[in-house]
């Protein structure tokens, strides 16, 4: 890669006066000497001419309460991404228990409900925040869930579902509260009705929702509520081993378990300096585009039948199920896969693989075309979708959006093109990009990508290299299972990797793979062990939540349905 | 109607008769949160078709129905509103907790998730997996139309009345720790505390 002149340029550019180093993948990091110094550098970076800073990435923070990164007790931490030189540079500053942090939501807008997942989970206190409170737990939640101290089993439930609030005031819902604003309904012309969908609503996935203030059918505003499937997956990554914690990845997203098994293990690969074999860099490929098939069936299939289109629902399922099929045949599982291991895959594939995969990629196009016919010059479907939901270029930048969404705004992004990984180089592919970034658009760029993602497979199903699908590594290599039963060498080191887990330096990585809905990359710091010390799921469903308010205002309630089929949140990576 | 209780044989009918209808009608209220919502997806499309067994009718108000289908994690933030859904649906109704989650935790044994909907409402049909395949829910389906039948005889392992899930869903009874508790086992844990652990396992 070129990039790394680059970084030495960065790096005598901005490093001279701070603390710098390099991670384990060889990205840089940059200490900020203190609150007001993080503020300056983030601002001198998205303006530089020259590397453009442009996209907060993530943003989170760690506890440091043994010391190893300084005296003070949690070190937050900033990735910046450029689009033009396609660079990544995570920025780092001490924060102890008492230190009032600048926001950063006037610069990057997307850092608005990152901080307060930051204040949610370890305290810390940002100055300027506009609507600073507790985002995935209840309000009345005592205690910050990811410092070391908190007990991963100390639950405190509540009787009553959580009061809303919109902006940053409570809402007026009762007379009790606040007697005058109280919300009057017989009021015929009262252009502040009140309206709660979710978390149980059939648009509404299952577990978002969202309050809306109504002027006749026009919202007017909209404030999102997570966390009602907060499952703590990022505190049971310090729990678990890392070879553990693969079975959380499948429940992110559960739409694409195979793609977040690959972007998991590849993360702990590049800490160890692992490089897979050519066979299981194929196979992974295969799964991660197979996978992004699925989720993009879904996503269409349920926005479409979210509008009344149940027809598209019963096409795409039937393929579904044959992916599934062949899912299940490469690891015994449907929807929770666990495929990927750390320097490998769980199965080699199995020997019908290839006919099974060949008769896909030919038949699936069909009913593809089918479902465009159906669809793309329906006039119901146009009427429903062209000019709603519309999210521009500039706010999808300002907001961090990436993946097919951003992509339908005209963001020309791809990590599989931009910064690619495994053998994407050599694959010949097209990135679909919109223009409007409506509903329309977004469903066109689903259509495409899976056309895409079909050529993709047909292309790694024509020669899947021979060899074996493990690296020769000791570390991590799981003996096969005829070996321990016979050998004694084998039998100790599978109980020693299953029952200690595999033993990683310390040291410091983030990798992201381009999964079905956009950027998902892990954060890992390791201190030594078998168990992370952090491990940071940025999820691309959280960003585009966190967009949806801003989206929906001004439209009607149906747009309001149609513009979150078509963003296609997923429940378990959003709240994690 | 006559004096030998003859008349009898028509309520018995009845009976009988809303027994079957009931056990081939079951209209389904999906309260999907997570992975298993997904295969119930599955399992209500084409391929699996529920309807074959009388359990097509999904509705999402759960006046209108008497099956809860609950598939997912319940967070402890969430189980308010699962526990409104149930007491909003009329009787007769039945509960089936799809896979692991709903059914004990799972493995998300959490500061945030409810172990077992079993806490705030009896459980008819629990249906294991993670999450289970829909043939799994399928047979569910069945084995709750015996319990219908009287084939089997209805028990929860649980009953939970309404105030037992407030319990559940509130501090008092179900912690170790009180509010206080917790705010003081905030600031137990310090880096020398730490720092003696991680000694400590080194020596080890």
């Amino acid at each position: 890669m070129s990039g790394a002149q680059n970084y030495e340029n960065l790096k005598s550019k901005y490093g001279d006066k701070r603390k710098s180093q390099m991670d384990a993948a060889f990205e840089l990091i940059l200490w900020a000497t203190s609150p007001t110094d993080m503020v300056t550098l983030a601002a001198e970076l998205k303006s530089d001419k020259e590397f453009l800073f442009d996209y907060l990435v993530d943003l989170t923070a760690y506890d440091n309460i043994d010391g190893v990164d300084g005296s003070e007790r949690f070190v937050l931490v900033y990735q910046l991404y450029s689009q033009s030189t396609h660079m990544r540079v995570r920025l780092k500053l001490l924060v102890g228990l008492d230190t009032q942090v600048k926001s950063l939501v006037s610069l990057f807008l997307g850092a608005n409900w990152l901080e307060r997942e930051a204040f949610d989970m370890y305290g810390i206190v940002f100055e300027g925040h506009p609507n600073l409170r507790r985002i995935m737990m209840d309000d009345r939640f005592v205690g910050y869930p990811l410092r070391k101290e908190y007990p991963m089993k100390q639950r405190q439930p509540f009787s009553d579902n959580i009061k809303f609030h919109l902006g940053q005031t409570p809402l007026p819902l009762s007379n009790e509260e606040s007697g005058e604003n109280r919300v009057n309904l017989n009021d015929f012309y009262n252009p502040n009705v009140l309206l709660n969908l979710g978390p149980s609503h059939p648009a509404m996935h299952g577990t978002l929702r969202v309050m809306c203030r109504i002027n006749g059918e026009t919202i007017e505003d909209a404030a999102c509520e997570l966390g009602y499937l907060h499952r703590a997956i990022e505190k049971l990554g310090e729990n678990r081993s890392y070879h553990q914690w693969i079975v959380y990845t499948d429940r992110l997203n559960y739409c694409s378990s195979l793609a977040n098994n690959v972007g998991y293990c590849m993360a702990v690969e590049k800490l160890m300096g692992l490089t897979i074999t050519d066979r299981t860099m194929v196979i992974r490929v295969m799964a991660m585009e197979l996978s992004r098939i699925i989720d993009h069936l879904v996503c269409v299939a349920i926005n479409a039948l979210d509008l009344g289109a149940m027809t598209i629902f019963w096409h795409f399922y039937y393929w579904r199920e044959e992916a599934y099929t062949m899912i299940e045949s490469m690891c015994g599982m449907r929807l929770t896969t666990s495929y990927a291991r750390i320097g490998g895959m769980s199965y080699d594939l199995p020997e019908n693989f290839e006919a099974r995969m060949r008769r896909f990629v030919e038949e699936f196009p069909r009913t593809l075309n089918e479902v465009s016919n159906l669809l793309t010059s329906n006039r119901i479907w146009i009427d429903r979708t062209r000019g709603v939901g519309i999210i521009s270029k500039e706010d999808a930048i300002k907001y961090s959006l990436m993946g097919p969404v951003a992509r339908a705004s005209g963001v020309d992004f791809d990590l599989r093109r931009d910064r690619p990984y495994y053998n994407y180089p050599n694959l010949d592919f097209d990135v679909a990009v919109g223009t409007n970034g409506d509903v329309y658009d977004r469903y066109l760029v689903r259509m495409e990508e899976m056309r895409q993602s079909v050529r993709i497979l047909q292309q790694c199903v024509a020669k899947i290299p021979k060899g074996p699908i493990w690296v020769d590594d000791k570390r991590v290599k799981i003996p096969a299972k005829q070996d321990v039963y016979t050998k004694m060498e084998d039998l100790i080191h599978h109980f020693k990797i299953f029952m200690e887990g595999i033993e990683i330096p310390p040291g410091e990585a983030y990798s992201s793979i381009e999964a079905p809905n956009g950027e998902l990359g892990f954060y890992i710091v390791a201190r030594g062990g078998p168990k992370a010390w952090r491990m940071r799921v940025k999820s691309p469903s959280f960003m585009l939540f966190q967009n949806f308010e801003q989206t929906v205002k001004g439209g009607k309630i149906p747009d309001a349905v149609a513009t979150l089929g078509s963003i296609n949140i997923i429940a378990g990576e959003l709240d994690r | 109607m006559s004096k030998d209780g003859s008349a009898m044989i028509f309520p018995m009918l009845f009976e009988e008769a809303a027994k079957w209808a009931r056990k081939n009608s079951l209209w389904p209220m999906p309260f999907g949160t997570s992975c298993c919502g997904i295969e119930l997806m599955s399992t209500l499309s084409s391929h699996y078709d529920v309807s074959r067994f009388g359990a097509e009718v999904v509705r999402f108000s759960p006046r209108q129905c008497d099956m809860l289908l609950v598939a997912g994690t319940i967070t402890t933030k969430m189980a308010p509103v699962l526990r409104t859904i149930y007491d909003q649906m009329l009787e007769p109704k039945w509960v089936i907790a799809i896979g692991a989650c709903s059914s004990s935790g799972g493995i998300f044994d959490t500061y945030s998730v409810l172990q077992g909907i079993d806490e705030i409402m009896p459980v008819d049909v629990y249906v294991p997996g993670c999450p289970p395949i829909p043939e799994g829910f399928l047979y569910a389906i069945l084995h709750l139309q015996k319990i219908i039948d009287g084939k089997i005889s209805r028990c929860s392992a649980n009953k939970p009345t309404f105030d037992d899930a407030i319990n559940a869903m509130s501090y008092n009874n179900k912690l170790s720790q009180t509010r206080e508790q917790i705010i003081a086992a905030g600031l137990t844990i310090t880096p020398e505390y730490v720092a003696s652990q991680r000694a400590q396992q080194e020596g080890r």
